[in-house]
């Protein structure tokens, strides 16, 4: 039994050159048809996100597992210099029998990716697996082989710490929210200046349920944009300090040389908000947001270097977890191919 | 009867071990973050919690009334209606963790009852005739105490998440608490649940046959009205989350000691 893996990646390839191997969803079963007919594989998956395009297969037929990998590389090569690519080398990288079990497994558990530990990978592996597997182009050993990605990559994620704390402003931001008003369903988020770190990080709240968005900036017509864009309303600059005390979270990145929050207009604030919460993120550089703030009761006030300082430590403790993590890949690879052969 | 003995007593002492395994489990969930650790932790509550019931039904056929006389027993019965409240809060405001802070807490007061005697050795002739407005007013009573003591614990949760975020320190204990806002709202409804039990089982104490007398009343009372001013004051000047965990930490000192005081009178 051949077990390979031929791919291509964001670490040995530019985005312009990944993209030329990117297989659509809608072209998934034909390039599965062809790859399977012109290399006599038995069964093939296609693993295509924005970071990898990945093709692994299984033969019985093929006489050497050496064979099988260069018939999948020549197809590739075929499809990309096909598409006109100027590319004069294509970084293939190739993994065969434990090798490949044990990069799916990496991929799976979020090793091998941009953002170590992320999770997206593994909904992307499934559906991948899920268009092979209803194109009968999985059989015993990949669907063995793709389960067994699954627990370890469940296993990965449970047993160690790849993936615990936020990696990116974002992502703190949305953390810290959620450890304040627990579900953001109900939050009501005001945008101070509508600059592109505001719309990434309104991003990241919407993503997690925060619908009541309201801009405030002094150019109306980005406040406009902007609103329009997250599906929220724009406001004057200058009256935002009374919406406040119907605001749960309030997200500053103007462009102002002076502080735009400052202790007075908050305190009048909190005297109207009822004993709820108030959630004050800067993300200006300088500061939007006085720091005398952070001395008022019920009042939690995060400037960017603390959500740096934050992602980056969360990004440490990750890369400190790929040493448990890889021992847990290579039992779970070991114990994978003894079962296989 | 002697069997009713040992099997108290075993019951007992099977609740301590469950509860205390329960807090080792506990403390490994919030250092390490296992996040395995947490249906364990619930079960071996559960199993404690049940195993406790049985000691107070077969302490309740020793005693031939409800197991609440002494004050090792009155412990029993206090942490007993803290993981009754527990399993019936906790899960209504999905704060699993209120289980992480409540097991230590209910383990050192089993613990403390146990020591204390809490399993009667010679049967006590039965009340001839069983009040039932007393059974209810001490029952009541203690388990509005169990909910003041939740109140403690999710006072206790929120100032600790309130100083992680305030400090900045993003650590494992902070991923592993629940919000602020979840632990505040627990912490009020918590208190109205105790001071209102409370008014249910100072209320009853009126129509006993057997009058408990002043001192066991103004006791109680200064309980009531110690939490009843925190809720007044709340209502009126609405105080920030922070300082009513603070407050109702400091009064909790109040329930203890007129527990200690009713205990021996």
């Amino acid at each position: 039994m051949s077990l390979v893996c031929v791919g291509i990646n964001h670490q040995l390839a530019p985005v312009d050159l990944r993209e030329r191997f990117a297989v659509p969803e809608h072209s998934v079963a034909d390039v599965l048809e062809r790859i399977r007919e012109s290399s006599q594989l038995e069964e093939c998956v296609v693993v295509s996100t924005c970071n990898r395009v990945e093709f692994y297969a299984s033969a019985d037929t093929t006489p050497t597992v050496g064979n099988c990998t260069e018939k999948i590389a020549g197809f590739v090569r075929e499809n990309v210099s096909a598409q006109g690519s100027t590319h004069t080398e294509i970084p293939l990288y190739t993994h065969e029998g434990i090798n490949a079990a044990r990069h799916l497994f990496r991929v799976a558990s979020g090793l091998d990716s941009m953002v170590l530990g992320e999770t997206e990978i593994f909904g992307q592996l499934k559906r991948a697996y899920h268009l092979a597997q209803r194109q009968g182009a999985t059989r015993g050993a990949l669907n063995r082989l793709f389960q067994s990605a699954f627990r370890v990559g469940k296993r990965v994620r449970s047993e160690t710490d790849i993936q615990r704390g936020a990696t990116s402003v974002g992502s703190v931001a949305v953390d810290l929210a959620e450890k304040i008003f627990g579900n953001l369903d109900a939050c009501r988020v005001l945008i101070l200046g509508a600059g592109e770190i505001s719309r990434t990080t309104t991003k990241s709240l919407a993503s997690r349920g925060v619908q009541d968005i309201t801009v405030a900036n002094r150019s109306i017509e980005k406040a406009l944009e902007l609103a329009s864009a997250m599906g929220g309303r724009a406001l004057a600059f200058n009256d935002w300090s009374n919406c406040l005390n119907s605001i749960d979270i309030v997200l500053s990145s103007t462009s102002a040389a002076q502080y735009v929050v400052t202790p007075e207009a908050i305190r009048a604030a909190m005297a109207r908000r009822k004993g709820n919460p108030l959630f004050l993120i800067d993300l200006a550089v300088p500061r939007d947001i006085d720091p005398a703030i952070e001395t008022l009761d019920n009042v939690y006030l995060y400037d960017i270097d603390a959500l740096q300082s934050t992602a980056s430590r969360a990004r440490k403790l990750r890369e400190r977890q790929i040493a448990i993590c890889e021992q847990v890949i290579e039992e779970e690879a070991r114990d994978f191919f003894r079962r296989l052969s | 009867m002697a069997i009713s003995a040992n099997l108290a007593s075993t019951f007992l002492c099977g609740a301590v071990l469950c509860f205390l395994a329960a807090t080792a489990l506990a403390i490994v969930e919030l250092t390490r973050g296992n996040r395995h650790a947490r249906t364990p932790t619930l079960l071996l509550m559960a199993t404690g919690f049940v195993l406790q019931t049985l000691y107070l039904h077969y302490q309740g056929e020793m005693r031939g009334r409800c197991p609440i006389t002494t004050l090792p027993e009155i412990l029993i019965f206090l942490s007993w209606s803290t993981v009754l409240l527990y399993f019936m809060v906790g899960q209504a405001f999905h704060l699993s963790l209120l289980g992480v802070f409540t097991a230590p807490l209910v383990a050192g007061f089993t613990l403390i009852g146990l020591a204390g005697g809490a399993v009667t050795k010679i049967p006590t002739p039965p009340l001839n005739p069983v009040d039932p407005w007393l059974e209810a007013h001490a029952s009541v009573s203690i388990i509005s105490y169990g909910a003041f003591t939740l109140a403690t614990v999710a006072a206790t949760m929120f100032l600790v998440q309130h100083k992680l975020l305030k400090s900045r320190k993003l650590t494992q204990l902070f991923y592993n608490l629940p919000s602020v806002n979840y632990l505040a709202k627990a912490l009020k409804r918590l208190i109205v649940t105790g001071f209102a039990l409370l008014s249910i089982g100072i209320a009853t104490a009126f129509l006993l046959h057997t009058f408990p007398g002043w001192s066991k009343i103004l006791l109680a009372s200064s309980v009531w009205l110690a939490y009843g001013a925190l809720l007044l004051v709340d209502r009126c000047r609405r105080m920030s989350p922070r300082d009513l965990a603070r407050a109702s930490l400091w009064l909790f000192a109040l329930p203890i000691i007129t527990l200690g005081l009713l205990g021996r009178s």
